[in-house]
């Protein structure tokens, strides 16, 4: 249900793993996140609204990110998100288990 | 757990988070329109593109919320919320439904409460489900005794089954030296009772086996003494306090919350403050047949059952009996040792009378669950409609039954909250009227075990009383229900047959209750009429201990006795002044006895009699009668030959056709050194323990002419004096005070009217029946609440009918009777269904019952009478509504 609107070709759980990097970078608020995904991807991945919030919720239940309201660049009130030490722990293992998984399916598309 | 610990405080703060979000939210488009309005498009078109491409804003908010709570939570929530607003909205249904629940989950709590502090709570020991209490005892003997010292000393040697057994007895002793000086309640113990119920000293060290010797003077004192006369004071370890005038060197402090013996109905039932060793003389040790005082506790072995102890308890009992003395070995042949668990002993006849209470509070709990359940069935009339509406909106019956289930529980807890604040209240009052007659009442409180025990039954119950009808409405025929705006008669017969069906049940329930109230009632009122033996009207007592300092001798304590009785005599309008060691009711003395040849040949265990020492016109004052030969004279005194009374149950056992006067009695078994003592007189039967309890054989000693040598003296240092005048008993109490006082001014001395010991006496009696009273009254209340309710919604139901009888040309009579009818239906299945389970029931009742039986016609004619004279009175004022129904109004509504 959560998931519901997540661009169609990720696999789940991979939108927690890409928000994760991309906070590597530092300080983000949420406008920032969608943008940075959909311009490192090249528009490939569309993150809509809809899962982009409700992943931050998770991840800040989850205690990998936390949050902070400041200003943002034009003055506005925004909600800026951060890694945790337990977040970078997460990342890690979320990326070697993505490579893992990727390795898999790479291996399978080729024998068959 | 720290999840765990997130998610509380997002659920506190759920308002502002939810907030946050939508802030966030709305940041995001904002950022977005400004991006669209930088590629060129105009502020107006950017923002509506904006908004277009968040997409549904509402379902990202809800998504995220989720991730904190379940959606499951979320539902309930609104359910409750749903669920507060509908019982707000009907404030009459709300208001009885809980007051009703209150009512019986309170008293389920206070009940429960009792029960959780009298039997589950364990006692103050170490591992106190270990700890068994040693008895002997004689076939047919009234009571179990205690266990005399050689006895203790054989078991303790031998028996095996046990890691310690210790002996204790209680006392009193005269604290003096001190700036308050007081008799304390105190106990000789053998030295391993502090290892064997595994409580050490808070300060100082307890007793040792070096301690428990003839001669040895050492001291334990309880926490509340030592706080109370010696200020808490460290250095009391080591010093000398004294008691009956002789030193003993304190080598201890018991904690704060150690009490001992527990308060209770066994033998030496009373919490001691001075410890000190048991210290068996040589004559004690020998006491073979004799001193069966003493209590002994034991620690069962790790593994090791009670049933296993019995039976160690039998084989060990020949070897004890083959080591009495051959004289009195026949005596002994019938001794048996039984062992009960400690805690068993110290709650006694309670544990039966707190369970009755239980039995009667769960059926008042029933009785409200069904009167809830009517109110919800009689109200889901009304709810049917908007219920219909909901279900064709898309509810489906699981949404319904759950969100109405919700409403219940909410009801539940709204009525348990209250029950449980209605119990508290009330706990103070209960433990009051329960006084002394409750043992361990110290550790009655309402702890969380209470507050759990709450919360199941309240939430428990009622769920299973609501189901049935929150379950019949959530699958009932919408269709239908919408049609019929007026909901009139649709589902009138399946509704009105499951309304009858609770009325039925709780008439059935209330008469078990008010049966066992009747049977309570029943035997306090023959205990009130019992005949005592004695006439306590006009009679006052004033009980006083004289303390060893200043009366050391048996001539100062006879002086006080003379001098005591002359000044009372003096008080005028004084018919008549006499004195006893103990009085009628409170005898507790019992001593075993021989007579003189040719008598009857009695069994051994009835070779027990209650003694009384007495001096004065004790049995003019009491009015006890005399039956045969003579009173004491003041010429008794002198006379070296020693003469005794005795009562017509002693005289009806030995000497059923002859006359008991000249015949001899004495102390112990027929070859004790003591002397035969004449028989001069034989008196009335009085009851010496307890109303309830048959008189048994008595003997009244004069007390000036007993040789008190020291060894009994202290046995006669309390002492009763009873006044018999017309005079109003207050006065008398305080021209006895005056008086006593002038003999010596510093003297204690407690006086009370006679009669009051016979309430006194009653009070256990008197509990159970007012608090079984009370629930009965509240259970017939609340079953006439079912009644009226159900009679009520049935004449609304069959307004129709009425209307078109009346129009036809019934009258008002016939229609008050159609109405009655119904409920003397009700109850006449009820009290039927109910007569049979209280038939049922009841006899587990009978150790609580004196001279009633179970099956007591008054109490169950009584109850059935009063539930159909209630059902009546329940059914007027809707049988009166009926009648006031105008036919045209009901055909114009339709």
């Amino acid at each position: 249900m959560t998931q519901s609107n997540v661009a169609p070709d990720l696999l789940p759980g991979t939108l927690d793993l890409l928000i994760l990097k991309t906070l590597t970078r530092g300080r983000m608020h949420g406008y920032a996140i969608a943008e940075h995904l959909r311009s490192v991807s090249e528009d490939v991945l569309q993150v809509g609204e809809s899962s982009l919030y409700p992943a931050l919720q998770r991840l800040l239940l989850n205690g990998w990110v936390k949050a902070e309201w400041g200003a943002s660049e034009n003055n506005r009130r925004a909600r800026y998100y951060t890694l945790t030490g337990s977040g970078r722990k997460q990342l890690r293992r979320e990326t070697d288990e993505f490579d893992r998984l990727v390795n898999a399916i790479h291996k399978v598309l080729q024998t068959a | 757990m720290r999840k765990l610990l997130r998610r509380l405080v997002y659920w506190i703060r759920r308002r502002r988070m939810d907030q946050e979000l939508a802030e966030e939210i709305e940041f995001h488009r904002a950022m977005k329109q400004e991006s669209f309005e930088q590629s060129g498009l105009a502020y107006e078109h950017a923002r509506t593109e904006s908004r277009r491409a968040m997409g549904n804003v509402f379902n990202a908010r809800e998504d995220g919320r989720c991730v904190w709570i379940s959606v499951w939570l979320d539902q309930l929530e609104r359910d409750i919320r749903y669920g507060l607003r509908q019982l707000r909205r009907s404030p009459g249904f709300t208001v009885i439904a809980v007051v009703t629940l209150a009512i019986g989950i309170g008293a389920n709590s206070a009940v429960f409460t009792l029960v959780d502090g009298v039997l589950l709570e364990a006692l103050p020991y170490k591992d106190a489900s270990q700890l068994v209490l040693i008895s002997e005892q004689l076939p047919n003997a009234p009571a179990k005794f205690g266990v005399s010292p050689p006895d203790f000393e054989f078991l303790r040697n031998q028996a095996e089954s046990f890691s310690g057994m210790a002996a204790y007895s209680t006392a009193s002793y005269e604290l003096s030296e001190v700036t308050q000086p007081e008799r304390l309640r105190g106990a000789r113990v053998s030295s391993e009772l502090f290892s064997v119920l595994g409580i050490t000293p808070a300060l100082g060290r307890a007793l040792t086996s070096q301690d428990d010797r003839e001669g040895s003077h050492v001291a334990i004192l309880s926490h509340g003494l030592w706080s109370r006369s010696y200020g808490q004071d460290q250095a009391i370890i080591g010093r000398d306090i004294l008691l009956d005038g002789h030193p003993y060197t304190v080598v201890g402090i018991m904690p704060r919350a150690f009490d001992f013996p527990p308060r209770g109905p066994q033998l030496n039932g009373e919490p001691a403050e001075v410890f000190i060793p048991m210290s068996f003389s040589a004559f004690e040790r020998q006491a073979y047949g004799m001193l069966y005082a003493n209590s002994v506790v034991g620690r069962l072995k790790p593994g090791i059952s009670i049933e296993k102890a019995r039976a160690e308890m039998t084989t060990l009992l020949k070897r004890l009996v083959a080591q009495y003395p051959a004289v009195i070995a026949p005596f002994a042949s019938g001794l048996s040792i039984p062992i009960a668990p400690f805690n068993e002993e110290v709650v006694g006849r309670s544990r039966r009378m707190l369970l009755v209470l239980m039995g009667a509070v769960a059926m008042v709990l029933l009785i409200s669950c069904a009167d809830v359940a009517n109110l919800i069935l009689t109200s889901s009339s009304s709810r049917q409609r908007e219920i219909a509406i909901r279900s064709s909106l898309g509810a489906g019956p699981r949404r319904i039954a759950q969100q109405l289930v919700t409403e219940t529980i909410t009801l539940a807890g709204a009525g348990g909250v209250l029950g449980f604040l209605l119990a508290s209240f009330s706990m103070k009052a209960l433990l009051s009227l329960a006084g002394d007659s409750l043992p361990r009442a110290e550790s009655v409180a309402m702890n969380y075990r209470v507050v759990v025990f709450t919360a199941i039954v309240a939430l428990a119950t009622p769920i299973v009383f609501a189901l049935l009808p929150a379950l019949r409405s959530a699958f009932a025929n919408d269709a239908e229900a919408l049609k019929n705006s007026t909901a009139r008669a649709t589902h009138g017969r399946s509704r009105s047959r499951m309304l009858g069906s609770f009325v039925v049940a709780q008439v059935a329930l209330a008469l078990v209750v008010s049966v066992g109230a009747g049977l309570l009632a029943h035997s306090f009122i023959r205990l009130l009429s019992t005949d005592p033996g004695f006439r306590p009207e006009q009679v006052v007592s004033l009980r006083t201990t004289l303390p060893s300092g200043r009366y050391a001798r048996a001539r100062e304590i006879k002086a006080f006795y003379r001098r005591a009785t002359e000044a009372a005599q003096r008080i005028p309008g004084v018919v008549a002044v006499g004195a006893g060691n103990d009085l009628p009711l409170g005898v507790r003395d019992r001593r075993a006895f021989s007579a003189e040849g040719n008598t009857r040949p009695i069994l051994e265990p009835s070779r027990l009699i209650a003694p009384t020492w007495i001096s004065g016109d004790y049995f003019q004052v009491l009015g006890i009668p005399l039956k045969r030969g003579r009173m004491f004279t003041d010429a008794d005194a002198a006379d070296v030959r020693q003469v005794v009374i005795i009562n017509e149950a002693l005289a009806r056992m030995l000497w059923p056709d002859a006359d008991p006067i000249g015949h001899h009695i004495k102390w112990g078994i027929e070859v004790s050194q003591a002397p035969w003592m004449t028989i001069v007189g034989v008196v009335g039967d009085v009851k010496e323990s307890a109303l309830q309890e048959p008189a048994m054989a008595q003997v009244y000693v004069p007390f000036l002419q007993q040789p008190l040598d020291q060894g009994v003296l202290s046995f006669f240092r309390t002492l009763n004096v009873v006044v018999r005048s017309p005079q109003n008993s207050d006065s008398l109490g305080a021209e006895l005070r005056t008086a006593i006082r002038q003999i010596d001014p510093e003297l204690p001395v407690h006086v009370q009217p006679v009669s009051d010991m016979i309430g006194d006496s009653l009070k256990p009696q008197r509990f159970s029946t007012t608090v079984v009273m009370l629930f009965a009254i509240v259970a017939v209340a609340l079953a006439a609440i079912g009644i009226f309710g159900v009679l009520a919604n049935a004449v609304a139901q069959q307004k129709h009918e009425i209307g078109v009888r009346m129009a036809l040309g019934a009258r008002s009579t016939d229609i008050v009777w159609m109405i009655l009818r119904r409920a003397l239906c009700f109850t006449a299945v009820g009290v039927a269904i109910g007569i049979a389970g209280a038939l049922s029931l009841t006899h587990l009742m009978s150790g609580l019952l004196y001279e009633v039986r179970p099956t007591d016609a008054a109490a169950y004619l009584g109850s059935s009478v009063l539930l159909a004279l209630i059902a009546i009175l329940a059914s007027l004022v809707p049988a009166w509504r009926a009648t006031r129904l105008d036919p045209l109004t009901v055909f114009k509504v339709e």
